[in-house]
Protein backbone atom coordinates (compact mmCIF):
# COMPACT_ATOMS: atom_id res chain seq x y z
CA UNK A 1 0.00 0.00 0.00
CA UNK A 2 1.25 3.24 -0.76
CA UNK A 3 0.35 6.56 1.27
CA UNK A 4 -1.96 9.64 0.11
CA UNK A 5 0.21 12.35 -0.57
CA UNK A 6 -0.59 15.92 -0.39
CA UNK A 7 1.35 17.94 -2.57
CA UNK A 8 1.61 21.84 -1.22
CA UNK A 9 3.54 24.41 -4.05
CA UNK A 10 2.47 27.27 -5.28
CA UNK A 11 4.41 26.57 -8.55
CA UNK A 12 2.30 25.35 -11.08
CA UNK A 13 4.96 23.51 -13.19
CA UNK A 14 6.75 21.69 -10.27
CA UNK A 15 2.81 21.23 -8.49
CA UNK A 16 1.69 19.35 -11.98
CA UNK A 17 4.14 17.33 -12.82
CA UNK A 18 4.69 15.89 -9.16
CA UNK A 19 1.24 15.44 -9.10
CA UNK A 20 1.79 13.52 -12.26
CA UNK A 21 4.15 11.57 -11.10
CA UNK A 22 2.85 10.37 -7.83
CA UNK A 23 -0.21 9.13 -9.79
CA UNK A 24 1.55 7.25 -12.31
CA UNK A 25 3.37 5.66 -9.22
CA UNK A 26 0.14 4.60 -7.49
CA UNK A 27 -0.09 7.27 -4.57
CA UNK A 28 -3.39 8.76 -4.02
CA UNK A 29 -2.83 12.19 -5.08
CA UNK A 30 -4.26 15.37 -3.99
CA UNK A 31 -2.77 19.33 -3.96
CA UNK A 32 -2.62 22.66 -2.77
CA UNK A 33 -1.12 25.75 -3.93
CA UNK A 34 -1.01 26.83 -0.55
CA UNK A 35 -1.11 26.47 3.40
CA UNK A 36 -4.51 27.67 3.46
CA UNK A 37 -6.07 25.17 0.96
CA UNK A 38 -3.51 22.77 2.70
CA UNK A 39 -5.52 22.87 5.77
CA UNK A 40 -9.26 22.07 4.20
CA UNK A 41 -7.86 19.48 1.93
CA UNK A 42 -6.08 17.74 5.60
CA UNK A 43 -9.51 17.40 6.80
CA UNK A 44 -11.00 16.38 3.24
CA UNK A 45 -7.88 14.19 1.77
CA UNK A 46 -6.66 12.87 5.25
CA UNK A 47 -3.05 12.84 3.47
CA UNK A 48 -0.17 10.90 5.49
CA UNK A 49 2.60 12.11 3.62
CA UNK A 50 2.68 16.08 3.16
CA UNK A 51 5.35 17.07 0.72
CA UNK A 52 4.92 21.20 1.75
CA UNK A 53 6.82 23.94 0.03
CA UNK A 54 8.18 26.84 2.22
CA UNK A 55 7.63 30.36 0.64
CA UNK A 56 3.60 30.60 -1.04
CA UNK A 57 1.36 33.43 -1.12
CA UNK A 58 -1.82 33.35 1.48
CA UNK A 59 -0.28 30.99 3.70
CA UNK A 60 3.45 29.67 3.46
CA UNK A 61 4.78 26.08 5.25
CA UNK A 62 5.60 27.67 7.89
CA UNK A 63 2.48 28.81 9.19
CA UNK A 64 0.78 25.56 8.02
CA UNK A 65 2.81 23.72 10.19
CA UNK A 66 2.03 25.71 13.51
CA UNK A 67 -1.83 25.52 12.59
CA UNK A 68 -1.99 22.31 11.70
CA UNK A 69 -3.45 20.11 14.40
CA UNK A 70 -1.43 17.61 15.56
CA UNK A 71 -3.22 16.45 18.62
CA UNK A 72 -3.91 13.02 17.18
CA UNK A 73 -0.38 12.10 16.43
CA UNK A 74 -1.23 8.65 15.11
CA UNK A 75 -3.17 10.67 12.47
CA UNK A 76 -0.83 13.25 11.77
CA UNK A 77 0.44 12.89 8.33
CA UNK A 78 4.34 13.08 7.95
CA UNK A 79 5.56 16.29 7.02
CA UNK A 80 8.27 16.60 4.70
CA UNK A 81 9.66 20.17 4.09
CA UNK A 82 10.16 20.18 0.36
CA UNK A 83 11.85 23.49 -0.84
CA UNK A 84 14.44 25.55 -2.35
CA UNK A 85 15.18 27.41 0.89
CA UNK A 86 18.33 25.58 2.28
CA UNK A 87 19.36 28.51 5.14
CA UNK A 88 20.04 26.33 8.16
CA UNK A 89 18.11 28.94 10.40
CA UNK A 90 14.90 28.23 8.51
CA UNK A 91 15.29 23.87 8.54
CA UNK A 92 15.99 23.80 11.97
CA UNK A 93 12.45 26.41 12.98
CA UNK A 94 10.63 24.12 10.52
CA UNK A 95 12.12 20.70 12.01
CA UNK A 96 11.32 21.94 15.56
CA UNK A 97 8.04 22.02 14.59
CA UNK A 98 7.72 18.76 14.15
CA UNK A 99 8.89 18.23 10.48
CA UNK A 100 9.98 14.70 9.22
CA UNK A 101 12.66 15.83 6.66
CA UNK A 102 14.01 18.61 4.92
CA UNK A 103 14.38 18.21 1.09
CA UNK A 104 16.13 21.14 -0.97
CA UNK A 105 13.46 20.70 -4.39
CA UNK A 106 16.50 21.86 -6.42
CA UNK A 107 18.97 18.47 -5.62
CA UNK A 108 15.72 15.73 -6.12
CA UNK A 109 14.28 14.77 -9.39
CA UNK A 110 10.15 13.60 -9.32
CA UNK A 111 11.39 9.54 -9.44
CA UNK A 112 13.76 9.81 -6.35
CA UNK A 113 10.77 12.25 -4.52
CA UNK A 114 8.40 9.16 -5.24
CA UNK A 115 10.84 6.37 -4.55
CA UNK A 116 12.20 7.97 -1.20
CA UNK A 117 8.35 9.10 -0.28
CA UNK A 118 7.80 4.88 -0.65
CA UNK A 119 10.98 4.34 1.13
CA UNK A 120 9.40 6.59 4.19
CA UNK A 121 6.26 4.89 4.16
CA UNK A 122 7.87 1.08 4.22
CA UNK A 123 9.47 2.35 7.41
CA UNK A 124 6.79 3.88 9.43
CA UNK A 125 4.78 0.96 8.74
CA UNK A 126 7.68 -1.33 9.87
CA UNK A 127 7.82 0.75 12.97
CA UNK A 128 4.20 0.64 13.12
CA UNK A 129 3.87 -3.34 13.42
CA UNK A 130 7.03 -2.89 15.71
CA UNK A 131 4.87 -0.84 18.17
CA UNK A 132 1.88 -2.75 17.78
CA UNK A 133 3.41 -6.27 18.04
CA UNK A 134 4.60 -5.87 22.28
CA UNK A 135 0.26 -5.51 22.62
CA UNK A 136 -0.58 -8.46 20.35
CA UNK A 137 1.74 -10.66 22.02
CA UNK B 1 17.83 55.51 6.54
CA UNK B 2 19.09 52.28 5.48
CA UNK B 3 20.65 49.76 7.68
CA UNK B 4 24.12 49.77 6.56
CA UNK B 5 24.33 53.23 5.97
CA UNK B 6 22.87 53.56 9.69
CA UNK B 7 26.02 51.50 10.85
CA UNK B 8 28.23 53.91 8.85
CA UNK B 9 26.69 57.19 10.59
CA UNK B 10 26.66 55.47 13.93
CA UNK B 11 30.26 54.96 13.12
CA UNK B 12 30.79 58.43 12.17
CA UNK B 13 29.31 60.00 15.26
CA UNK B 14 31.38 57.40 17.55
CA UNK B 15 34.89 59.18 16.09
CA UNK B 16 33.22 62.59 16.65
CA UNK B 17 32.39 61.72 20.57
CA UNK B 18 36.32 60.59 21.23
CA UNK B 19 37.67 63.18 19.43
CA UNK B 20 35.45 65.30 21.80
CA UNK B 21 36.48 63.15 25.26
CA UNK B 22 40.39 63.69 23.74
CA UNK B 23 39.98 67.18 23.12
CA UNK B 24 38.33 67.63 26.94
CA UNK B 25 40.66 65.69 28.48
CA UNK B 26 43.66 68.09 26.50
CA UNK B 27 41.68 71.24 28.42
CA UNK B 28 41.74 69.29 31.35
CA UNK B 29 45.22 68.56 31.75
CA UNK B 30 46.37 72.31 29.95
CA UNK B 31 44.68 74.05 32.69
CA UNK B 32 45.98 72.12 35.09
CA UNK B 33 49.45 72.96 33.81
CA UNK B 34 48.51 76.62 33.76
CA UNK B 35 47.23 76.31 37.42
CA UNK B 36 50.36 74.61 38.75
CA UNK B 37 52.50 77.34 36.58
CA UNK B 38 51.15 80.00 38.37
CA UNK B 39 51.13 79.18 41.84
CA UNK B 40 54.89 78.31 41.42
CA UNK B 41 55.85 82.09 39.84
CA UNK B 42 53.55 83.15 42.64
CA UNK B 43 56.04 81.00 45.28
CA UNK B 44 59.08 82.16 43.36
CA UNK B 45 57.99 86.29 43.65
CA UNK B 46 57.18 85.15 47.34
CA UNK B 47 60.78 83.68 48.11
CA UNK B 48 62.30 86.82 46.57
CA UNK B 49 60.79 89.47 48.60
CA UNK B 50 61.56 87.50 51.65
CA UNK B 51 65.00 87.22 50.50
CA UNK B 52 64.80 91.48 50.17
CA UNK B 53 63.23 91.98 53.33
CA UNK B 54 65.84 89.99 54.93
CA UNK B 55 68.59 91.85 53.45
CA UNK B 56 67.11 95.16 54.23
CA UNK B 57 66.72 94.46 57.59
CA UNK B 58 70.40 93.24 57.99
CA UNK B 59 71.20 96.58 55.83
CA UNK B 60 69.76 98.92 58.40
CA UNK B 61 71.01 96.37 61.39
CA UNK B 62 74.45 97.05 59.97
CA UNK B 63 73.81 101.00 59.68
CA UNK B 64 72.92 100.99 63.12
CA UNK B 65 76.28 99.45 64.18
CA UNK B 66 78.29 101.24 61.95
CA UNK B 67 76.14 104.87 63.02
CA UNK B 68 77.06 103.30 66.92
CA UNK B 69 81.14 102.71 66.65
CA UNK B 70 81.06 105.78 64.45
CA UNK B 71 79.43 107.95 67.81
CA UNK B 72 81.85 105.97 70.07
CA UNK B 73 85.16 106.92 68.31
CA UNK B 74 84.39 110.03 67.85
CA UNK B 75 83.67 110.05 71.59
CA UNK B 76 85.95 108.51 73.18
CA UNK B 77 88.36 108.80 70.27
CA UNK B 78 89.31 104.46 70.99
CA UNK B 79 90.50 102.96 68.02
CA UNK B 80 88.50 99.69 69.27
CA UNK B 81 85.53 101.43 67.79
CA UNK B 82 86.58 101.29 63.98
CA UNK B 83 87.13 98.27 63.25
CA UNK B 84 83.28 96.93 63.70
CA UNK B 85 82.78 100.36 62.33
CA UNK B 86 84.44 99.22 58.79
CA UNK B 87 83.19 95.66 58.88
CA UNK B 88 79.45 97.18 58.96
CA UNK B 89 80.33 99.71 56.04
CA UNK B 90 81.77 96.58 54.08
CA UNK B 91 78.43 94.45 55.03
CA UNK B 92 76.03 97.15 54.20
CA UNK B 93 77.77 97.97 50.32
CA UNK B 94 77.25 94.42 49.62
CA UNK B 95 74.09 94.26 50.63
CA UNK B 96 72.77 97.20 48.69
CA UNK B 97 74.86 95.88 45.73
CA UNK B 98 72.59 92.11 46.27
CA UNK B 99 69.30 93.93 47.06
CA UNK B 100 70.53 96.33 43.54
CA UNK B 101 71.18 92.61 41.14
CA UNK B 102 67.46 91.37 43.29
CA UNK B 103 65.23 93.99 42.58
CA UNK B 104 66.47 93.96 38.79
CA UNK B 105 63.29 94.13 36.74
CA UNK B 106 61.12 94.26 39.67
CA UNK B 107 58.52 97.42 39.98
CA UNK B 108 59.75 98.68 43.11
CA UNK B 109 64.04 98.60 41.68
CA UNK B 110 63.88 102.37 41.51
CA UNK B 111 63.09 102.51 45.13
CA UNK B 112 65.75 100.36 45.51
CA UNK B 113 68.20 102.69 43.68
CA UNK B 114 66.95 105.57 45.83
CA UNK B 115 67.94 103.65 49.03
CA UNK B 116 70.95 102.49 47.47
CA UNK B 117 71.56 106.70 47.13
CA UNK B 118 70.46 107.47 50.74
CA UNK B 119 72.39 104.69 52.54
CA UNK B 120 75.93 105.79 50.33
CA UNK B 121 75.17 109.55 51.40
CA UNK B 122 74.81 108.47 55.26
CA UNK B 123 77.81 106.01 55.14
CA UNK B 124 79.75 109.19 53.18
CA UNK B 125 78.84 111.25 55.90
CA UNK B 126 79.90 108.77 58.75
CA UNK B 127 83.22 108.54 56.56
CA UNK B 128 83.17 112.66 56.86
CA UNK B 129 83.12 113.10 60.53
CA UNK B 130 85.49 109.68 61.66
CA UNK B 131 88.12 111.66 58.68
CA UNK B 132 87.89 115.14 60.95
CA UNK B 133 88.38 113.32 63.81
CA UNK B 134 91.41 111.67 62.33
CA UNK B 135 92.41 115.39 61.37
CA UNK B 136 92.35 116.86 64.41
CA UNK B 137 88.95 118.73 63.78
CA UNK B 138 87.59 117.19 67.45
CA UNK B 139 84.73 119.87 67.14
CA UNK B 140 84.03 119.63 63.09
CA UNK B 141 83.58 116.00 63.90
CA UNK B 142 81.15 116.50 67.03
CA UNK B 143 79.38 118.83 64.95
CA UNK B 144 78.97 116.76 62.42
CA UNK B 145 77.44 114.55 65.18
CA UNK B 146 74.98 117.27 65.85
CA UNK B 147 73.83 118.93 62.47
CA UNK B 148 70.61 117.08 62.37
CA UNK B 149 71.25 116.46 58.96
CA UNK B 150 72.13 112.54 59.67
CA UNK B 151 68.82 111.98 61.47
CA UNK B 152 66.92 113.29 58.61
CA UNK B 153 68.60 110.54 56.34
CA UNK B 154 68.49 107.95 58.64
CA UNK B 155 64.79 108.95 58.68
CA UNK B 156 64.53 108.66 54.56
CA UNK B 157 66.20 105.70 54.80
CA UNK B 158 63.34 104.20 56.76
CA UNK B 159 60.37 105.69 54.82
CA UNK B 160 62.30 104.08 51.52
CA UNK B 161 62.62 100.81 53.31
CA UNK B 162 58.87 100.51 54.53
CA UNK B 163 58.03 102.33 51.40
CA UNK B 164 59.68 99.11 49.44
CA UNK B 165 58.43 96.65 51.83
CA UNK B 166 54.78 97.60 51.39
CA UNK B 167 55.05 97.36 47.75
CA UNK B 168 56.48 94.24 48.28
CA UNK B 169 53.81 93.23 50.11
CA UNK B 170 51.30 95.02 47.64
CA UNK B 171 52.81 92.28 44.89
CA UNK B 172 52.65 89.80 47.07
CA UNK B 173 48.58 90.13 47.68
CA UNK B 174 47.78 90.67 44.11
CA UNK B 175 49.83 87.41 43.19
CA UNK B 176 47.86 85.54 45.81
CA UNK B 177 44.78 86.51 44.93
CA UNK B 178 45.58 86.19 41.07
CA UNK B 179 46.52 82.16 42.47
CA UNK B 180 43.00 82.19 44.14
CA UNK B 181 40.97 83.08 41.29
CA UNK B 182 42.54 80.92 38.54
CA UNK B 183 43.05 78.01 41.00
CA UNK B 184 38.69 78.49 40.80
CA UNK B 185 38.58 78.66 37.15
CA UNK B 186 40.64 75.48 36.93
CA UNK B 187 38.28 74.12 39.45
CA UNK B 188 34.94 74.83 37.02
CA UNK B 189 36.66 74.14 34.43
CA UNK B 190 38.21 70.24 35.66
CA UNK B 191 34.37 70.05 36.98
CA UNK B 192 32.92 70.99 33.31
CA UNK B 193 35.71 68.82 31.87
CA UNK B 194 34.62 65.51 33.78
CA UNK B 195 31.10 65.85 33.58
CA UNK B 196 31.39 66.37 29.53
CA UNK B 197 33.72 63.50 29.49
CA UNK B 198 31.52 61.21 31.51
CA UNK B 199 28.18 62.26 29.13
CA UNK B 200 30.52 61.57 25.79
CA UNK B 201 31.36 58.01 27.28
CA UNK B 202 27.92 57.42 28.17
CA UNK B 203 27.18 58.35 24.34
CA UNK B 204 29.89 57.03 22.69
CA UNK B 205 28.45 53.32 24.99
CA UNK B 206 25.00 54.24 23.15
CA UNK B 207 26.49 54.82 20.00
CA UNK B 208 28.48 51.71 20.16
CA UNK B 209 25.38 49.38 21.24
CA UNK B 210 23.65 50.61 18.16
CA UNK B 211 25.79 49.94 15.86
CA UNK B 212 26.51 46.86 16.80
CA UNK B 213 22.37 46.13 16.61
CA UNK B 214 22.77 47.78 13.68
CA UNK B 215 25.23 45.42 12.17
CA UNK B 216 23.31 42.48 13.36
CA UNK B 217 20.24 43.79 11.40
CA UNK B 218 22.50 44.05 8.11
CA UNK B 219 23.75 40.07 8.92
CA UNK B 220 20.05 39.24 8.96
CA UNK B 221 18.78 41.33 5.92
CA UNK B 222 22.15 39.57 4.54
CA UNK B 223 20.59 36.27 5.02
CA UNK B 224 17.22 37.17 4.21
CA UNK B 225 18.21 38.47 0.62
CA UNK B 226 20.91 35.19 0.09
CA UNK B 227 17.36 32.78 1.16
CA UNK B 228 15.32 34.91 -0.91
CA UNK B 229 17.81 35.09 -4.24
CA UNK B 230 17.94 31.05 -3.55
CA UNK B 231 14.50 30.29 -3.78
CA UNK B 232 13.81 32.36 -6.75
CA UNK B 233 16.72 30.90 -8.91
CA UNK B 234 16.42 28.10 -8.02
CA UNK B 235 12.44 27.60 -8.54
CA UNK B 236 12.46 27.86 -12.45
CA UNK B 237 15.43 25.53 -12.84
CA UNK B 238 14.06 23.10 -10.47
CA UNK B 239 10.94 23.04 -12.42
CA UNK B 240 12.80 22.08 -15.59
CA UNK B 241 14.33 19.48 -13.84
CA UNK B 242 11.51 17.65 -13.40
CA UNK B 243 9.92 17.60 -16.52
CA UNK B 244 13.54 17.14 -18.50
CA UNK B 245 13.63 14.04 -15.73
CA UNK B 246 10.40 12.85 -16.49
CA UNK B 247 10.46 13.14 -20.11
CA UNK B 248 13.78 10.91 -19.65
CA UNK B 249 12.39 8.30 -17.42
CA UNK B 250 9.54 7.79 -19.94
CA UNK B 251 7.22 8.68 -17.39
CA UNK B 252 6.00 11.22 -20.47
CA UNK B 253 5.36 8.84 -23.22
CA UNK B 254 8.74 6.63 -25.27
CA UNK B 255 11.14 8.93 -26.72
CA UNK B 256 13.60 7.75 -29.76
CA UNK B 257 17.19 7.36 -28.83
CA UNK B 258 17.80 10.92 -30.44
CA UNK B 259 15.30 12.53 -28.49
CA UNK B 260 16.53 10.97 -25.62
CA UNK B 261 19.93 11.71 -26.13
CA UNK B 262 19.56 15.24 -26.44
CA UNK B 263 17.28 15.83 -23.58
CA UNK B 264 19.60 13.72 -21.30
CA UNK B 265 22.25 16.38 -22.66
CA UNK B 266 19.57 19.37 -21.75
CA UNK B 267 19.25 17.60 -18.17
CA UNK B 268 22.93 17.66 -17.19
CA UNK B 269 23.21 21.39 -18.40
CA UNK B 270 19.88 22.02 -16.28
CA UNK B 271 22.27 20.42 -13.31
CA UNK B 272 25.38 21.81 -13.95
CA UNK B 273 22.78 25.81 -13.69
CA UNK B 274 21.72 24.58 -10.41
CA UNK B 275 25.06 23.30 -8.87
CA UNK B 276 26.48 27.26 -10.06
CA UNK B 277 23.42 29.19 -8.54
CA UNK B 278 24.20 26.97 -5.07
CA UNK B 279 27.88 27.51 -5.76
CA UNK B 280 27.67 31.56 -5.83
CA UNK B 281 25.03 31.27 -3.04
CA UNK B 282 27.27 29.87 -0.62
CA UNK B 283 29.86 32.56 -1.82
CA UNK B 284 27.19 35.15 -0.74
CA UNK B 285 26.62 33.09 2.81
CA UNK B 286 30.72 32.51 2.94
CA UNK B 287 30.97 36.66 2.37
CA UNK B 288 28.44 37.51 4.48
CA UNK B 289 30.17 34.97 7.18
CA UNK B 290 26.25 32.62 7.34
CA UNK B 291 28.29 29.37 5.98
CA UNK B 292 27.05 27.44 8.96
CA UNK B 293 28.54 24.29 9.55
CA UNK B 294 26.11 21.28 10.67
CA UNK B 295 28.56 18.89 12.06
CA UNK B 296 28.21 15.23 12.51
CA UNK B 297 29.94 12.32 12.81
CA UNK B 298 31.33 10.70 9.72
CA UNK B 299 33.69 8.31 8.38
CA UNK B 300 36.52 10.08 5.91
CA UNK B 301 37.04 7.04 3.65
CA UNK B 302 33.29 6.72 3.10
CA UNK B 303 33.01 10.20 1.28
CA UNK B 304 35.99 10.56 -0.52
CA UNK B 305 34.38 7.25 -1.99
CA UNK B 306 31.05 8.44 -3.10
CA UNK B 307 32.10 11.87 -4.00
CA UNK B 308 34.66 9.24 -6.39
CA UNK B 309 31.63 7.40 -7.45
CA UNK B 310 29.97 10.23 -8.67
CA UNK B 311 32.45 11.39 -10.90
CA UNK B 312 33.17 8.63 -12.04
CA UNK B 313 32.08 8.19 -15.56
CA UNK B 314 32.65 11.64 -16.18
CA UNK B 315 36.41 11.17 -15.43
CA UNK B 316 36.86 7.79 -17.17
CA UNK B 317 34.87 9.01 -20.06
CA UNK B 318 38.04 11.35 -20.62
CA UNK B 319 39.88 8.39 -20.82
CA UNK B 320 41.68 9.50 -17.54
CA UNK B 321 42.64 6.74 -15.02
CA UNK B 322 41.47 7.47 -11.27
CA UNK B 323 42.79 5.97 -8.42
CA UNK B 324 41.68 5.40 -4.96
CA UNK B 325 43.95 5.07 -1.87
CA UNK B 326 42.05 4.78 1.00
CA UNK B 327 43.78 4.83 4.74
CA UNK B 328 44.84 1.62 5.90
CA UNK B 329 41.57 2.05 8.51
CA UNK B 330 38.34 4.18 9.34
CA UNK B 331 39.06 7.49 9.57
CA UNK B 332 35.83 8.90 11.79
CA UNK B 333 35.32 12.77 12.54
CA UNK B 334 33.41 15.53 13.21
CA UNK B 335 32.45 17.51 9.95
CA UNK B 336 29.94 18.80 7.81
CA UNK B 337 29.35 15.90 5.54
CA UNK B 338 27.82 18.27 3.10
CA UNK B 339 30.26 20.71 2.88
CA UNK B 340 32.85 18.52 3.29
CA UNK B 341 31.31 16.32 -0.05
CA UNK B 342 31.22 19.73 -1.56
CA UNK B 343 34.91 20.40 -0.54
CA UNK B 344 36.42 17.34 -2.13
CA UNK B 345 34.22 16.93 -4.81
CA UNK B 346 35.28 20.70 -6.19
CA UNK B 347 39.18 19.73 -5.76
CA UNK B 348 38.06 16.54 -7.98
CA UNK B 349 36.37 18.18 -10.45
CA UNK B 350 39.00 20.39 -11.11
CA UNK B 351 41.54 17.92 -11.53
CA UNK B 352 39.13 16.37 -14.14
CA UNK B 353 38.58 19.83 -15.74
CA UNK B 354 42.79 20.19 -15.83
CA UNK B 355 44.06 16.74 -17.02
CA UNK B 356 43.96 16.41 -20.33
CA UNK B 357 42.88 12.98 -22.20
CA UNK B 358 45.39 9.71 -20.69
CA UNK B 359 46.01 11.30 -17.86
CA UNK B 360 46.13 9.78 -14.20
CA UNK B 361 44.54 11.17 -11.17
CA UNK B 362 44.88 10.22 -7.79
CA UNK B 363 43.17 10.38 -4.57
CA UNK B 364 44.65 9.67 -1.61
CA UNK B 365 43.22 9.61 2.75
CA UNK B 366 45.40 9.57 5.31
CA UNK B 367 45.49 9.76 9.04
CA UNK B 368 47.99 11.23 11.00
CA UNK B 369 48.29 12.17 14.63
CA UNK B 370 45.36 14.35 15.82
CA UNK B 371 44.77 15.02 11.88
CA UNK B 372 43.36 13.15 8.97
CA UNK B 373 44.03 14.58 5.31
CA UNK B 374 42.67 14.25 2.06
CA UNK B 375 44.95 14.27 -1.15
CA UNK B 376 43.92 14.97 -5.30
CA UNK B 377 47.06 14.69 -7.31
CA UNK B 378 46.63 14.91 -10.84
CA UNK B 379 49.10 14.90 -13.74
CA UNK B 380 47.26 17.71 -15.37
CA UNK B 381 48.37 20.94 -16.65
CA UNK B 382 49.84 22.64 -13.52
CA UNK B 383 49.51 26.00 -12.12
CA UNK B 384 51.68 28.82 -13.53
CA UNK B 385 53.99 29.82 -10.30
CA UNK B 386 52.61 33.92 -10.85
CA UNK B 387 48.81 32.26 -10.13
CA UNK B 388 49.39 30.07 -7.30
CA UNK B 389 48.46 33.33 -4.96
CA UNK B 390 45.63 33.42 -6.22
CA UNK B 391 44.56 30.29 -6.71
CA UNK B 392 42.03 30.15 -3.55
CA UNK B 393 40.54 33.43 -4.59
CA UNK B 394 37.11 34.03 -5.64
CA UNK B 395 36.73 33.99 -9.67
CA UNK B 396 40.29 32.53 -10.35
CA UNK B 397 41.01 29.65 -12.39
CA UNK B 398 44.40 28.30 -14.07
CA UNK B 399 44.73 29.78 -17.43
CA UNK B 400 43.11 27.95 -19.59
CA UNK B 401 45.09 25.99 -22.19
CA UNK B 402 43.22 23.46 -23.59
CA UNK B 403 41.67 25.54 -25.82
CA UNK B 404 38.53 27.20 -23.87
CA UNK B 405 36.40 24.36 -22.90
CA UNK B 406 36.67 24.45 -19.15
CA UNK B 407 33.49 24.99 -17.78
CA UNK B 408 32.73 26.10 -13.84
CA UNK B 409 32.71 29.73 -11.80
CA UNK B 410 36.43 29.82 -10.67
CA UNK B 411 34.49 29.51 -7.19
CA UNK B 412 35.07 26.43 -6.42
CA UNK B 413 38.62 26.43 -5.04
CA UNK B 414 37.62 29.70 -2.87
CA UNK B 415 34.66 27.68 -1.52
CA UNK B 416 36.94 24.62 -0.48
CA UNK B 417 38.93 26.67 0.90
CA UNK B 418 36.59 28.29 3.02
CA UNK B 419 34.66 24.99 3.86
CA UNK B 420 38.38 24.25 5.33
CA UNK B 421 38.47 27.31 7.61
CA UNK B 422 34.90 26.55 8.80
CA UNK B 423 36.42 23.24 10.21
CA UNK B 424 39.54 24.86 11.33
CA UNK B 425 41.62 23.17 8.51
CA UNK B 426 43.96 23.73 5.75
CA UNK B 427 43.88 23.20 2.52
CA UNK B 428 47.54 23.94 0.28
CA UNK B 429 48.70 23.19 -3.01
CA UNK B 430 52.21 22.24 -4.77
CA UNK B 431 52.15 22.70 -8.70
CA UNK B 432 54.78 21.83 -11.83
CA UNK B 433 53.80 23.77 -15.01
CA UNK B 434 52.47 21.11 -17.79
CA UNK B 435 53.71 18.10 -14.79
CA UNK B 436 50.40 18.26 -12.74
CA UNK B 437 49.03 19.55 -9.49
CA UNK B 438 48.02 17.99 -5.70
CA UNK B 439 45.95 19.99 -3.19
CA UNK B 440 46.09 18.55 -0.03
CA UNK B 441 42.98 19.16 2.72
CA UNK B 442 43.77 18.54 6.45
CA UNK B 443 41.29 18.38 8.94
CA UNK B 444 41.90 18.08 12.62
CA UNK B 445 40.60 14.87 14.12
CA UNK B 446 38.84 14.78 17.21
CA UNK B 447 37.43 11.59 17.92
CA UNK B 448 33.78 10.98 19.67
Amino acid sequence: MLPRVLLVEDDDVIREIYAMKFELEGFPTAVAENGQVALEMVSQFQPQVVLLDMMMPVMGGLEFMERLDKTDKKNTPDIIIFSNISAAAQMQSVMKLGATDYWVKSDYTPERVADEVAKLWKHRQVDGLAQESPADA
Amino acid sequence: MRVGEFSQYSNYKIFIALGGMIALALVGTITAILAMTQMLQVREVSQHHNDARFQMENLLTNLETAETSQRGYLLTGDQVYLTPYHQTTINANRQLQTLGQQSNGAPYHTDILRLQSLVHSRLAMLDQGIALYSAGDIEGSVASLKSGQESVISGQIRRSVSGIEEAQAGLLNQGRLSVESFAGLARGVSLATLGLTLLLASLVYYLYVKAIQAERELDYAKDEFVSLASHQLRTPATGIKSILAMLVAGDLGPLGQQQKYFVSKALESNEREIRIIDELLNVARADAGRLVLRASELELGALVAAVIAEQRTAIESKKITLRFKPAARPIHLEADEEKLFMAVSNLLDNARKYTPEKGKITVAVHEKRGSASVEVTDTGIGIDETEMSHIFDRFQRARNVLGGNIEGTGLGLYLARRIMELHNGTIEVSSKKDHGTKFVMTLPQRRT
